[in-house]
């Protein structure tokens, strides 16, 4: 209309030239009266007009805002869901979960949405296991987004939707679930909300057991279901590598188990088990005591010291002689049957040492310092070493370094070097006082003697597993020689008489098998002084032909304090349920007649 | 239209002045012409067509409600396959729950079953016997048998555990107390 209005006051002068003639005619005829070819050039100046702004209309559509509109429009349609790797599982050596992830729901109320705060308190109760008064604040917070319950399962869920109940909603989430609680939680460690790893080897192996979630793009219609033969990118998800240990669950459960009951039969502070197969360093147990579990872990978990096996530096005591006795065979000064005159007392660069019980002078063979657990034997052998050639055999069996077992937080121990040797280091040293080791280090000692002095990094990872099922073994760490073969056969056939009636430890024998094994009694320091005792025993079987290495160490006990008492029954209880779940049989060979005396 | 009116009129007054009209008419006579023969073939054609192009309409409608029809199938039975895949596993974990070894611990003792003491092992190769067995449990007297399968279910049973391990107050979490006998040898 506006638009033809302006050419309306050229009218009337257009109209004389043409019609001029039939001037007479009424107002009616004036506007039947104009040029058509006027009009068409008016209409096509409109339509043009138009057209043109439709054209600029799609030029901006089409041309200049494309990329734009296109992505707002795509944006409409299409949808994209995030598809979560499943995280790996870790497992045992049979293949049987120590620790999974399954999905699981979360359940959230929009408290806005919420139209009967105390009926749908009332309905969800039950199934959330809860009950209405603890829900209820919950369903009233000023809030568009409340937690009613984490990762609860999938089919209790349903039923949550099921009940239809406005302003409560379902999240998907996964869970991660420990089926045996409590079990190697010490190794396994534990999960944050999100499912990433918090501690132990959750947390060490977070990177390879997590994975890489994937990603799904569709076309949905309005109601949120796929457009058929429409736009379906799908990009998969990487699931995160499964982890097989070496660890035995049922092993592992009879170390927990028997640990835990004599921690608390002593009154002791704390207890580790550690079980392992010599020849291959592989860990079928790691129990300590107190344990957690790790389906909900305790308000102060990080605080703990999770895996004291590795993470806890003592003074071993007297396990440690073996390291001296070792030393002074392989160095050839000594042999098993070398006569000792043990005075009751001894002084020695200004200190005085004792033995644990009170004695007059004894005369024993160095299988019987080793069997009655003598300092002054003891103390003589290393006289005979040299600061030196101790610290150079104490270095290699792995002392004053981690073990390589790879577990997380494993300490390195305290071994000064020899050069901060005082006068008197020398011989505490030589049984076991005032250096600093973790229980993995002296069972490490052992499983040396054990394997014929080859020593074999303890390990506790057998296998990863990758997404596609595919198991890969870990390289086998590579075996040193640190004494020679005879020298571990004299060793193991000495250690044996520390389990016969005369030696420290006869409650370590189990019927039919031949047991070698050595006791340690040891102060425990604390704050710079001592207080308390490190009581242990480590021991392998059969003493033949081993097989099996078992280690006990118990922290301040206070009903009794040697490790023949305090930890010896604890390595009996295990070492026969192990023999007996693994399938080991007795040897049916004598043990040879020991000399303790001369 | 009404400018267009009075040229027409003065059309048919032109006409008279020229020359071909005239000429036409007497020569020729007027006759009926067939009527040429394609006329029914190609309204057969034209109905051929939209007959295709109905028919292609109504299939591809047909075709789409399938698709969407399969796509609402499609969804549901994803929907009913994650149902069941979560059901799934969570029997499974249920089961490796029941399978973990405190688990078992705690039925067998519930159950009246004890750990086994040390055995006596037959080689086959020599019939050689290797180690000692001993029994592995001793029924005390007094002690009533243990109360059959209904409480099994749950946990140790109070009339068990005294009889396995009476010098323990943690009787959960000990070995039978015959474990500490004194050594034979």
């Amino acid at each position: 209309m506006s638009a033809t209005a302006p050419p309306r006051p050229r009218r009337p002068p257009a109209q004389p030239p043409t019609r001029g003639p039939q001037a007479p005619r009424g107002p009616a005829g004036g506007r039947r009266g104009p040029d058509p070819r006027f009009r068409l050039s008016v209409v096509l100046i409109v339509i043009l007009f138009v057209l043109t702004l439709v054209a600029g209309k799609l030029l901006e559509l089409q041309g200049l805002n494309r990329s734009s509109y296109s992505a707002m429009a795509q944006k409409q349609r299409l949808h994209t869901v995030t598809i979560t790797a499943p995280r790996g599982a870790i497992l045992d050596r049979s293949g049987q979960p120590l620790a999974e992830t399954v999905d699981a729901r979360d359940v959230y109320v929009d408290p806005h949405e919420v139209k009967d705060a105390n009926l749908t308190a009332t309905r969800l109760a039950p199934l959330l296991g809860t009950d209405a008064a603890t829900l209820l604040p919950k369903l009233t917070q000023p809030s568009s987004f409340v937690y009613l319950a984490r990762a609860v399962a999938p089919t209790l869920a349903e039923q949550v939707i099921a009940l239809d109940l406005p302003g409560i909603g379902v999240l998907p989430t996964t869970k991660r679930v420990y089926p045996d609680g409590t079990l190697a939680s010490n190794l396994l460690g534990f999960v944050h909300l999100d499912g990433s790893g918090a501690a132990g080897l959750e947390a060490r192996f977070q990177s390879l057991l997590a994975g890489h979630d994937g990603e799904q793009t569709f076309e949905a219609g309005l109601s949120g279901s796929p457009i058929p033969d429409g736009r379906d990118v799908v990009k998969p998800a990487r699931p995160g590598t499964s982890i097989q240990l070496t660890i035995d669950r049922d092993v592992q459960w009879k170390a927990q188990q028997a640990i835990a009951a004599q921690v608390k039969a002593v009154k002791a502070d704390s207890g580790t088990v550690i079980v392992m197969d010599p020849r291959t360093g592989r860990l079928l147990a790691v129990a300590v005591a107190p344990q957690y579990d790790a389906n909900k872990p305790p308000a102060d978990v990080m605080s703990w010291d999770l895996d004291p096996a590795v993470g806890d530096t003592y003074e071993p005591g007297s396990v440690n002689k073996v390291i001296t006795m070792s030393a002074a065979l392989q160095e050839g000064l000594v042999t098993p049957t070398s006569p000792f005159k043990i005075p009751p007392q001894l002084h020695f660069a200004g200190a005085t040492f004792h033995d644990a019980e009170q004695h007059g002078t004894e005369r024993l063979t160095l299988t019987g310092v080793l069997a009655k657990s003598s300092n002054i034997g003891t103390i003589e052998v290393a006289r005979k070493l040299g600061a030196a050639k101790l610290y150079s055999y104490l270095r290699a069996y792995g002392f004053g370094a981690v073990t390589g077992t790879g577990l997380p937080g494993e300490q390195q121990g305290l071994l000064p070097p020899v050069a901060l040797w005082s006068q008197t280091t020398m011989p505490t040293v030589a049984f076991g006082q005032g250096i600093g080791v973790t229980a993995m280090q002296v069972a490490s000692v052992y499983a040396t003697i054990a394997n014929g002095g080859l020593r074999v990094a303890p390990n506790v990872l057998a296998a990863t597993i990758d997404g596609n099922g595919k198991t890969h073994a870990l390289p086998k760490p590579a075996p040193r020689r640190v004494i020679s073969a005879k020298v571990a056969r004299e060793l193991s056939d000495m250690l044996e008489a520390v389990t016969s009636n005369e030696g420290t430890a006869p409650a370590a024998r189990i019927a039919g098998y031949r047991i070698a094994g050595k006791t340690g009694t040891a102060q425990r320091p604390v704050n710079g002084g001592y207080s308390g005792y490190t009581a242990s025993f480590v021991g392998f079987a059969p003493a033949d032909k081993p097989q099996l290495l078992v280690e006990v160490v118990v922290q301040n006990p206070r009903r009794g304090h040697f490790g023949g008492v305090v930890s010896a029954p604890v390595f009996h209880d295990v070492m026969s349920f192990a023999l007996q779940s693994l399938g080991i049989t007795p040897t049916g060979t004598r043990p040879p007649k020991a000399r303790l005396t001369w | 239209m009404s400018a267009t009116a009075p040229l027409r009129a003065a059309a048919p007054q032109r006409r008279p002045s020229g020359s071909r009209a005239p000429r036409r008419t007497p020569n020729r006579p007027l006759r009926l012409v067939e009527p040429p023969a394609t006329t029914p073939g190609r309204l057969a054609f034209v109905v051929l067509i939209g007959a295709v192009l109905g028919g292609g309409l109504v299939v591809l409608l047909l075709l789409h409600t399938l698709a969407a029809q399969d796509a609402f199938t499609l969804h549901r039975l994803q929907h009913q396959a994650a149902t069941l895949n979560d059901a799934e596993q969570e029997l499974t974990v249920a089961n490796q729950q029941a399978a973990a070894p405190s688990a078992l611990a705690r039925r067998a003792r519930a159950l009246g079953m004890v750990p086994t003491g040390p055995m006596t092992i037959e080689h086959r190769r020599n019939g050689r016997l290797v180690g000692v067995a001993t029994a592995a449990y001793v029924p005390a007297p007094p002690a009533p048998a243990v109360t059959p399968t209904p409480s099994a279910a749950a946990k140790p049973s109070p009339t068990a555990s005294p009889s396995t391990s009476p010098s323990r107050s943690t009787s959960a979490t000990r070995a039978p107390a015959h474990r500490h006998r004194s050594h034979p040898h």
